[in-house]
């Protein structure tokens, strides 16, 4: 009776880590897919941001049309981190790598890379995108945009990381995709 | 004038689609979060000095605010989370009226006609001072990242609190830490 009872609960549990992973995993509604994690007091999440959409934002804010053209070119994330813990909580972008299928490793293009770009082209804009590391204390979080120069559609996985009390985490996100050139209708 | 041509109304629609569900997901999402927490600074810092133009061109200087605690915010139109905790940063302006206090929204990179036309849309109009960083020089001495970010001043203009992302500055936790400078 007892490894019954045993049993039982230890099913639960199972189910329990199950049902919470698959929370973390990709969440799609019919025009954007989402990936989330809340693990080891940080919060991460990457949801889609097509072609057009990246253009539009950055159109307006007045930003010149090369700057605009320049962005949309890239596989866009609308990304929120989160500082969970009532401690501080590091990332850091540089540290992140894109695995595409091919087995080919990318960076992303960090925000610092694109202020560079903008200012040798005289555009003062640092805005919209999110920040290349950041130590985050109790309460922070912050969005923005992230970039990767992958064609749109494109699968990868996403290996990121995190620090916190000392001690660096790493994780991924499997057959993540880049958004579709065009908005899937729903 | 070639990209406004490509923008046209099907663009906007689908921009409208897309913007829905990431916006949502923000708003979902900050309801979990310690939306009330601040940052105390270990050693306080100095606060940096500016000297901005308000919606209606008249100049602010921080120093004209030595002896009161100044919450600074800094904010941009396009920033979900900025839109989000601007109805609680009235509500605490309205509570600490008549006190030392003063409140000062820096906004990025836009322009009176800009702020003036996103005003109208909220529900919640600030009566509290809009200041204009246009080049985001001031944001930048202050270390900035991302918005919205806050700084709490003390009287003596050194930086004592700051918060990075949207907090509910309603809430009480907030007032007691600006009352406990007064």
């Amino acid at each position: 009776m007892l490894r019954l009872i045993i049993g039982f609960f230890l099913l639960m549990s199972v189910s329990a880590v199950a049902l919470s992973a698959e929370k973390q995993n990709n969440t799609s509604s019919p025009s954007v897919s989402r990936w989330k994690s809340d693990d080891q007091n940080f919060s991460i999440e990457l949801v889609q941001v097509n072609p057009d959409y990246a253009r539009a934002v950055f159109y307006a804010r007045g930003l010149p049309e090369d700057v605009v053209e320049d962005i949309s070119r890239y596989c866009v994330f609308g990304s929120i981190v989160k500082n969970l813990s009532d401690s501080p909580v590091t990332y850091r972008i540089s540290d992140w790598r894109v695995l595409t299928v091919d087995g080919v490793e990318h960076k992303m293009k960090l925000k610092s890379e694109w202020i560079k770009e903008w200012s040798a082209k005289g555009v003062g804009f640092r805005w919209l995108l999110l920040a290349d590391e950041q130590t985050f204390d109790e309460g922070d979080w912050i969005q923005g945009f992230t970039t990767i120069g992958l064609a749109p559609g494109q699968p990868f996985d996403l290996h990121y990381s995190w620090s916190h009390q000392g001690k660096t985490y790493h994780r991924e996100f499997k057959g993540m995709q880049c958004a579709p050139a065009q908005p899937v209708t729903p | 004038m070639r990209l406004l041509n490509q923008l046209h109304l099907k663009h906007y629609l689908i921009f409208l689609l897309t913007l829905l569900p990431f916006n949502v997901a923000v708003a979902e999402e900050q309801a979990a979060v310690n939306d009330y927490k601040l940052k105390q600074l270990a050693r306080p810092l100095p606060a940096p000095g500016f000297s901005l133009p308000d919606m209606d061109g008249k100049v602010h200087a921080l120093k004209q605010y030595q002896g009161k605690v100044v919450l600074v915010n800094f904010w941009g139109t396009w920033c979900p989370p900025c839109i989000r905790e601007m109805p609680s940063l009235e509500k605490l302006y309205q509570k600490l009226k008549g006190e030392p206090f003063a409140m000062l929204a820096i906004n990025q990179w836009e322009d009176e006609e800009k702020v003036f036309e996103f005003m109208g849309q909220l529900k919640t109009i600030p009566t509290f001072s809009i200041l204009f960083d246009a080049d985001s020089k001031i944001s930048a001495a202050y270390g900035v990242q991302g918005l919205p970010s806050s700084f709490i001043i003390d009287k003596q203009g050194r930086i004592m609190y700051r918060a990075t992302g949207g907090r509910d500055f309603n809430h009480p936790e907030i007032e007691r830490t600006i009352r406990s400078l007064f």
